[in-house]
Formats: structure tokens, C-alpha cells, sequence
């Protein structure tokens, strides 16, 4: 069933490819000679980006001076910051035709995981790096339950239909379809949209965050911690279980302390938030 | 649910007995199945063998097997003879002891995501409004621990969503402790605030936590074998002061394990009182 389903992947035509606009600002943003110009440039190339990009700026979050212009806009949020919100702002777009889930719930919770996952790396000592591919992973951490939609709709609907969440989501998916959609996202990362390899392992590893390289480990755990601390505290998707508890050794091994409870809630708060801000009107 | 055979299960069996302390009986492999089939799914295995084997290796493995095990449902108000008896007698009787000594010191041994924690101080608080006493609410400390540091965040964030706001509890308590916001309920920060958090494995020492008037540790013990449970039992009771109750389970008994605690019986609902 497994190679069944990785060799459809492989042949899909209807999978969006990877965004033109993203492969660009990738590259620009990687070339240490450009600077506000040329990522002002590349971002305006897309106008529905740009535009939320420009109400973003100008949204509560910083401060009341209105940015009218794109560049003050990619000033103020900081170059840093605009691949993120350039990612999360577009990921929803590549998907738009699920409807046999709720595509707005389904990326507040991928959005606010993401952003939770980066404010979780204040309190532990984890690498910059790891932080970096903690948004990106809780960003897309469950895009491979998407990609069972786009691949089998009616089998994944079906066995949707009967899951009762008595168990983990990947485990009845590996039970019935041979592969869960942590392996099935990071073969769809890996092989079409060509995601960097760190941020593919440790999509691969959200749920199960052992890895022998230590950037991808703390990663994983970070969206392991976001995605589980998410999920129980109401901001689940609406198809994984809600009651989810992470793992013991996953916690200690990042070394988190209890005393920071109350403001990761906070934090948690204000991630989900960002997501709603992200995404804009429902 | 993947099935266990009868040799796999008594391999698991002797192997979470010296791991975790933890004694199953002879027609317990249901608890195996029902806590651990998803465990050794997500591990990739194909039966319970190959779980073992692998479990044999992986110090991380057994803790995930600790916590499997040893995780409950958590209700409000669980057992409502218990209940009753905590409202009619326990509750009465502290009150009156915080009163006279200034300083009340309760102690939840296993208080998992915190239902068992709030329950009480619902019922504390009800009873002293009733009095109009609830600056004797200010004499009680209340200290909660856990082996899992995932219920413990939970617990001490003191939210509940989904169908874990219902077990239980009725709408006078919902509606009057809890607040709602994007159908997530808080507890009240009043109370909450009073209670302290801890990880504790109840297998390690407790010596560093203060003595104890009233300690809770309902449907624990059910897991550890007799001589972890004489144990953790010997541990706990130097942990109180002489006269103070114990609650257990309502399956659960001291009466094999130790003569340090008087055992009443009332209603059929049984409070260890420490000698």
C-alpha cells in the first residue's frame, strides 16, 4: 500500500509545485549583496502576497505609523522575519481546493505550531539553526495529511469517517495505508517541492523526534512540544486527537521547566494570534 | 488494537515489573493492549516481541512505557461516595484542624492533568463560603505531583477543552469556576495559584517535600507491584503527621501492606488514618 501510494505521488500532476515567488525570495534573501530593494522587488512580483504583506506591517502589532509603501513595510517587519510570514502567508494558498476538511482550522493550527515552536526555543538552549527549522517544520508538520486528500480523497475521507481518535492519527494511518503523514509530508517536501533536507527530517520526526543530528532533534522536538501543547490546549485542527500529551523525554531532553507554564501559555496565546493575523479573513 | 499472545505477554509482563515497579495479573493484557498497541505501533514494530526487544535497548522507550502505563482517565469528582465523604468528613475535619494549628498542608501524589486538584478546592471553597470563613482558605497549602511532566502542564495551566471540561462535572461547578474563551475553560486563577506543582516519581525519595495533614493518592497504587507498593506506602506515611488521612482508589487497600494506618470504614467508603 505504501509504494502505491508514494509512486501516485510521484506521477500527480495536481499537487501545486513549489511557488515561483518563494524559490526567488529564497535566493535573494540567501545572497548576502541584496537588501531591501531587491526582496521588495521579488515580493511585489506577487500582488495578493504583497498586499497582505503591507496590511501585516500595518496591523497593531507594530505600532501605529502607517507603512505605505511596500519597502517601509519590508523594513519594519525586517528581512529575517519576511521568509517566514512569506511562507506561512502562501502555504495556505497552495491548497485551496480541500474541502473535506477545514482548511482554516487546519493552518491556524500549522501556523500557530510554528510560531509557538519559535517563541518555545527562548526558553531552552537550542541552537539558532534548530529555531529557524522549527518554524519551518511546525509550519508544514501536517501538510502530509493533505497530501493523502489530494492523492486518495475518498479512501482518506473515508477513513477519516471512522477514526475515533482512540488512538494517534499517524498510527491508524500507518495501520490502514502502510505510511502515516509525518513519512508521507516529508517524501512530498523532499521529493516536490525540494525542501531543505533538515527541515524535511524533522517534519518526518514531529511526532517521534529521535534524530542523530542535533540541529534536526531540537527541531523536532520544539513542534513536538508546540504541536501536542496546541492540541490539548484547544487549538487542535479538528482531526488529531485533541488530548494529546508529549513526550517526557522529548521535554527534559530540551530542558523545559515547569515555572514557564504560565508564559508559554501566554506565548501560545499570542502564536495563535499571529496565525489569525497570518491568515486574515476566514 | 494489535492482539498480544500469551508468551509475549508474560515477556512484557516481568519486563515492566522490574522496569517500572509496575505488577500486572494473569488476565491483565487487555491494560497491555489498550495502553501500549499505540506505542509499538509508532516505534514500527509488528508485534509485541520486537517491542520488547527494542524496549530491552532504549532507556527512552522505557520511559514512554512508564508513561503509557501509568497514565488515567481523569474525571472531576471521581467516585461521588468518595466525594461525598471528602464534603461530609475530610473537608469538616480540616477545617477544623486549620483553624486550631494556623496551617494545612494537602498533598496530591499522582494528580495527573489536575481534575482530582480542583475538585477539592471547589469543594474546600464551597464549604467556606457557605461559613463565610474563606480566610481559612489561606492556611492551606496544597502541593501536586506527578511522574509525567506533560500532565503536570496541563494541570498547572489549569485549561480544558473538548471533552475533558464534561467528565463529571456539573454545570453549577463549570459555570462558576471556570471561565470560557474559544471553547477552551479556565479555572479560576484564585484558586489556581494556590496549588504547587511538582515532577516526582514516587519510586525516587520524597524526603524533600513537607509533612503532610491530608494526602491523596487515588488509583496509583494499583500499579506497582507489593513490594514498591509497601515501598512508596512506608515513604508516604513518614511523610505525615500521625492522625492525618489517606485516600486511595475505592478498589484499592492498605490492608496487606502495613499497620501503620487505622482503617475506618464508613458508608462502605474506606479513609486511612495514619497511627
Amino acid at each position: 500500500m505504501k509504494e502505491k501510494i508514494l509512486a501516485e505521488l510521484d506521477k500527480n500532476n495536481e499537487i501545486p509545485p513549489f511557488p515561483n515567488v518563494l524559490t526567488k525570495l529564497n535566493k535573494i534573501l540567501n545572497d548576502p549583496k541584496s537588501g531591501i530593494d531587491e526582496v521588495a522587488s521579488v515580493i511585489m512580483l506577487d500582488p495578493v502576497l504583497s498586499g497582505r504583506i503591507l496590511s501585516y506591517a500595518n496591523s497593531s502589532l507594530f505600532g501605529m505609523i502607517k507603512a505605505d509603501s511596500f519597502k517601509t513595510a519590508v523594513a519594519r517587519i525586517g528581512v529575517d522575519e519576511l521568509k517566514k510570514l512569506a511562507f506561512s502567508m502562501k502555504v495556505k494558498d497552495f491548497f485551496k481546493k480541500i474541502d473535506i476538511i477545514d482548511s482554516y482550522s487546519f493552518w491556524k493550527h500549522n501556523i500557530s505550531v510554528a510560531l509557538l515552536s519559535q517563541r518555545l526555543s527562548k526558553y531552552v538552549n537550542v541552537s539558532e539553526k534548530s529555531e529557524n527549522i522549527a518554524y519551518f517544520s511546525g509550519l508544514m508538520h501536517d501538510i502530509g495529511i493533505i497530501i493523502f486528500i489530494y492523492i486518495m480523497p475518498g479512501a482518506y475521507f473515508d477513513f477519516l469517517e471512522s477514526y475515533d481518535g482512540r488512538i494517534p492519527l499517524e498510527s491508524a494511518e500507518k495501520e490502514n495505508f502502510g505510511i502515516d503523514h509525518p513519512e508521507l509530508g516529508a517524501y512530498f517536501l523532499e521529493k516536490k517541492w525540494k525542501i531543505p533536507g533538515e527541515i524535511v527530517e524533522a517534519v518526518r520526526g514531529h511526532h517521534l523526534p529521535v534524530n542523530t543530528n542535533k540541529d534536526i532533534q531540537q527541531a523536532a522536538g520544539l513542534v513536538h512540544i508546540a504541536d501536542s501543547i496546541c492540541r490539548s490546549q484547544g487549538f487542535a485542527h479538528g482531526i488529531e486527537n485533541q488530548e494529546s500529551s508529549f513526550r517526557s523525554e522529548v521535554w527534559e531532553m530540551l530542558g523545559f521547566s515547569l515555572d514557564d507554564v504560565f508564559l508559554i501559555i501566554e506565548d501560545m496565546e499570542e502564536a495563535v494570534a499571529g496565525a489569525e493575523k497570518i491568515l486574515g479573513e476566514k | 488494537m494489535l492482539k498480544i499472545k500469551p508468551n509475549e505477554y508474560e515477556i512484557l509482563r516481568s519486563f515492566i515489573k522490574s522496569k517500572c515497579g509496575i505488577n500486572l495479573g494473569d488476565n491483565k493484557s487487555y491494560l497491555i493492549e489498550t495502553r501500549l498497541s499505540d506505542l509499538v505501533l509508532e516505534y514500527g514494530c509488528k508485534s509485541y516481541l520486537e517491542f520488547y526487544k527494542k524496549a530491552e535497548k532504549d532507556h527512552s522507550l522505557i520511559e514512554r512505557i512508564i508513561d503509557a502505563m501509568t497514565t488515567n482517565e481523569t474525571f472531576w469528582f471521581r467516585d461521588p461516595g468518595v466525594w461525598k465523604q471528602i464534603e461530609e468528613k475530610i473537608i469538616p475535619d480540616a477545617v477544623n484542624k486549620a483553624k486550631k494549628e494556623k496551617k494545612f498542608r494537602v498533598w496530591f501524589g499522582a494528580c495527573s492533568s489536575g481534575q482530582e486538584v480542583y475538585s477539592f478546592l471547589m469543594m474546600l471553597n464551597e464549604y467556606l463560603e457557605k461559613r463565610n470563613d474563606k480566610r481559612i482558605l489561606d492556611y492551606f497549602d496544597f502541593t501536586a505531583t506527578d511522574i509525567s511532566p506533560s500532565v503536570l502542564f496541563h494541570a498547572k495551566s489549569g485549561r480544558y477543552s473538548g471533552i475533558s471540561i464534561k467528565r463529571g462535572l456539573s454545570e453549577y461547578f463549570r459555570n462558576r469556576y471556570f471561565t470560557e474563551q474559544d471553547s477552551v475553560w479556565k479555572f479560576t486563577e484564585t484558586l489556581k495559584k494556590r496549588v504547587v506543582f511538582k515532577k516526582l516519581n514516587l519510586q525516587d525519595s520524597i524526603s524533600s517535600l513537607d509533612k503532610f495533614d491530608l494526602v491523596f493518592l487515588r488509583n496509583v497504587l494499583i500499579y506497582f507491584s507489593t513490594e514498591t507498593k509497601k515501598e512508596i506506602i512506608e515513604k508516604i506515611s513518614s511523610q505525615m503527621v500521625s492522625g492525618s488521612p489517606l485516600l486511595l482508589g475505592s478498589t484499592e487497600s492498605l490492608r496487606d501492606f502495613t499497620t501503620k494506618f487505622e482503617i475506618i470504614s464508613e458508608k462502605n467508603i474506606v479513609i486511612n488514618y495514619l497511627k
